[in-house]
């Protein structure tokens, strides 16, 4: 049984659509009671870092998930903001923390001479670099991206896929049991299904 | 590098599928799941859903159609008609859509701009100006369901990304329907002044269109006449900007 993590605002119907896709038994999950029978875990994300990380202290989802997470080691894919949120802080919020899965700060994506708009909204080539949550997708297959923040590869430095819009960034990343993706898997037509079935397998 | 987008435009009455000629004369089209289905096999890079009646009907775009489409949908869908409020966004957004579409309700109330960004992030809202020239050929705003608008178009253009707005899709009433090119000097007068996405939209009837549209700054190219009464595919559009320099996302 897979937890799709509804936020409030989240957009869980297209990850709920991709699972009902690929046949996969899913409950939405808006407190820690609806963790209880579920074996992986998916945060999908829309909105503002502040906000998300509010409403899971809020929730108690906050705790449960790190429970689950790091000490049970339950799989969990997090989505866009769902991505951003395992990570220490955003510049983007002002107020709150992250799930602290990953020791690092959601920055905000840089402009250059080259890149003049954000957010970074559109169909991107991403280099797996070897990440098993990749199989089976051709390397430099492009992903939907839609946002103005993200994880910088000098913090990673690895267990992470890249994209580049100006500069480099984090695309993806999986870490034992905990995989991110900036880009929207459910919105990735073929190869955003391939990606989510091979979470599925994790 | 981030590929460049062709998106199909799909226009509702309500519940079918029409095309407009210069946001006035209509053809009826059908069934807005068969065409959303139809475009997601061709996998186009996005779709955007928009009820051209609703504002002026005082209601919303269908919620059972957003989610039927929706679920047609593996790729983004940006739907606009009749959103007005951040509840009736949280409705749509609930229901499928990855971005919202705004015109005449931030005509009317700009702040719904900076209230919905920053309750659904910037990169939910999209903002849908129409524009036609007067009698002294210049470009102004058109609603035929706002009140009366006081502001110029630049104005407008640059208060829409300043209150947060994630992405511009620009409308040229005068091209609409015609198939005759886009509007390029319009596209090139507002590109220069934002610094957020502009998806432009009117007048697309061959793929050499979408080359110039690029070229005049515009990051994506929306269509709906050519892909409903030509030949030609949002694939084709794709193969010749990536022919022309600008990389775009082809099945392989």
């Amino acid at each position: 049984m897979i937890g799709v993590i509804n936020l409030e605002f989240g957009n869980i119907f297209s990850v709920c659509n991709a699972l009902k896709f690929l046949d996969a038994k899913y409950t939405v999950v808006t407190s820690p009671a609806d963790l209880d029978s579920v074996e992986r875990i998916i945060l999908p994300g829309v909105g503002s870092f502040d906000r998300g990380a509010r409403k899971l202290k809020v929730s108690g989802l906050r705790d449960a998930l790190r429970d689950k997470v790091l000490s049970q080691k339950v799989p969990i894919l997090g989505i866009c903001l769902g991505m951003q949120l395992f990570g220490q802080a955003s510049e983007e919020g002002e107020y709150e923390d992250g799930l602290g899965f990953v020791p690092h700060r959601v920055k905000k994506l840089a402009l250059t001479e080259e890149v003049v708009r954000l957010p970074h909204v559109g169909w991107n080539a991403v280099a797996s670099n070897g990440l098993s949550i990749f199989s089976n997708i051709p390397e430099n297959s492009c992903f939907y991206f839609v946002h103005s923040y993200g994880f910088r590869c000098d913090d990673f430095k690895k267990n992470m896929a890249v994209t580049r819009y100006g500069d480099q960034f984090v695309a993806a990343f999986e870490i034992d049991n905990i995989v991110g993706a900036q880009f929207h898997p459910e919105k990735s037509q073929t190869v955003g299904i391939k990606f989510i079935q091979n979470f599925l397998s994790k | 590098m981030l590929r460049y987008r062709v998106i199909p435009v799909v226009l509702l009455d309500g519940y079918s599928v029409l095309k407009t000629i210069k946001f006035d004369v209509r053809r009826n089209l059908g069934n807005p799941i068969t065409v959303a289905r139809i475009y997601n096999r061709r996998n186009v890079d996005e779709l955007i859903l928009l009820d051209i009646d609703a504002s002026k009907q005082k209601r919303q775009i269908d919620i059972a159609t957003v989610a039927d489409v929706a679920s047609e949908c593996f790729m983004p869908l940006t739907v606009g008609g009749g959103l007005s409020s951040v509840d009736e966004i949280a409705n749509v957004l609930g229901n499928g859509a990855d971005k919202v579409a705004l015109n005449t309700a931030v005509l009317n109330n700009p702040a719904l701009i900076r209230e919905s960004s920053g309750v659904f992030g910037r990169q939910c809202i999209v903002v849908s100006i129409d524009v036609k020239k007067d009698e002294q050929n210049d470009y102004q705003i058109f609603s035929h369901a706002a009140g009366r608008i006081d502001m110029s178009l630049m104005d407008w253009v640059r208060e829409v990304e300043s209150l947060g707005a994630g992405e511009i899709l620009l409308n040229s009433v005068d091209h609409d329907g015609v198939m005759c090119g886009y509007d390029l000097n319009l596209i090139e007068t507002i590109s220069n002044q934002i610094k957020i996405p502009l998806i432009v939209c009117g007048g697309a009837a061959a793929t050499s269109d979408a080359v110039s549209a690029i070229n005049g700054g515009a990051s994506a190219v929306a269509a709906a006449s050519i892909f409903h009464f030509t030949n030609i595919t949002p694939e084709d559009v794709k193969k010749d900007l990536s022919a022309n320099g600008y990389p775009t996302r082809l099945l392989i």
